[in-house]
């Protein structure tokens, strides 16, 4: 284990990506650092990298060289097992398509990620319904996916990504799906829970989300933009 | 906010696959049971073993009715018959005591068997050979 600085620090970070007969460099020589409890906004226009940069960030893609230490954790030298342990005990994501299962309830898919846990069942169903109580939508915990506005969808997205207590909540373009009013509701609720102690990153296009940020890093073409 | 190595720890170590010092509940538990079930196994499964092997054992208790001692050769040409598990003699010699295997032998052989040998008995009990044995042991215990 090294001695870190900071909760998260990358090195180096390169991912390439075979092209056909081209090679793209989807993120190239990144370093960056995030302190634990920084609400952080990744941003860049449309195949600048920054998804990639986020799904390097949770252990969901190894890169082509470089590091990623989380928690003085070298991510990419860790087994599979210890890898999906990493990203139960530490990551909550949300997507932008919400990635909800549709024949499960409100309080079914945000027990999910709960179910590889040894906690006993009543505890589950306690934990997930403080977090549903947390996003508001405690009267609909029954209701199907389909049956919720898009909003009230990110909002079980949130619920379902904090409901492990991750230290770290990943977002890949948590408001890219919702409207204005609502992705400024959505923005408020992670903007509560970093300050509950949750270290959030957020990969958006949108500048209005920066004003929810404490730091904002730029990418440009798989750069870190100074 | 400056990175702290203690906040995450326990998280960190069950990603790590650290095990903590001591042992925990859940194998001092186990430990605990196995010792109860191999106690337990220590107690019960030599009973369980004598009850199986003597399951089909049956005692044939005889006296003398003329004469004082049971001829050697006698008891070992009961020896000698298929069945026979042992021949003891006991009351200072004057019983004599066949174990034998009721699905193999009985007393109607060793009736036979005596008569043919010239001697006079009197068959006194034919009793299981386990409850003999009991009733051996509390004999001896209400003697002390």
């Amino acid at each position: 284990m090294k001695t870190v600085d900071h909760f998260i620090q990358v090195h180096d970070l390169v991912k390439t990506y075979a092209d056909g007969a081209q090679l793209v460099t989807a993120v190239d020589q990144v370093n960056l650092s995030i302190d634990d409890g920084e609400f952080v906004t990744i941003m860049g226009q449309s195949g600048s990298g920054k998804s990639t940069l986020l799904s390097m960030l949770g252990a969901l893609m190894r890169p082509t060289t470089g590091k990623v230490l989380v928690d003085s954790m070298d991510l990419y030298s860790l087994g599979k097992e210890q890898l999906a342990d990493f990203r139960s005990e530490y990551i909550g994501f949300i997507f932008q398509s919400f990635q909800l299962i549709p024949y499960l309830t409100v309080l079914e898919n945000v027990k999910l990620p709960m179910a590889v846990t040894i906690l006993k069942k009543k505890t589950r169903q306690d934990m997930a319904m403080a977090v549903i109580d947390r996003v508001g939508l405690a009267d609909k915990h029954d209701r199907l996916p389909d049956q919720l506005s898009g909003g009230e969808q990110e909002r079980v997205a949130v619920a379902r990504a904090i409901v492990n207590r991750p230290p770290l909540i990943l977002a890949d373009e948590p408001t890219g799906n919702l409207d204005s009013d609502t992705a400024a509701q959505i923005m408020a609720l992670l903007e509560s829970l970093n300050r509950d102690g949750h270290t959030i990153v957020v990969v958006t296009h949108n500048p209005e989300t920066e004003a929810y940020a404490s730091r904002n890093i730029r990418v440009k073409d798989g750069r870190v933009a100074v | 906010m400056a990175w702290d190595p203690e906040k995450y720890r326990e998280k960190r170590e069950r990603v790590l696959g650290i095990q903590k010092k001591g042992i925990s509940f859940s194998i001092m538990a186990a430990i605990v049971s196995v010792t109860i079930l191999l106690g337990l196994g220590a107690v019960t499964v030599p009973n369980a073993v004598s009850l199986w092997q003597t399951r089909h054992l049956d005692d044939a208790i005889y006296r003398l009715t003329a004469g004082y001692a049971w001829p050697d050769q006698t008891l070992a040409g009961i020896r000698g018959m298929s069945g026979i598990k042992k021949v003891t003699k006991d009351h200072h010699g004057g019983r004599l005591v066949i174990t034998f295997d009721r699905r193999r032998t009985g007393p109607e052989k060793f009736d036979r068997f005596l008569k043919e040998q010239g001697l006079f008995f009197a068959l006194l009990n034919r009793v299981n050979h386990r409850q003999h044995q009991q009733i051996t042991a509390e004999e001896k215990e209400a003697k002390k």
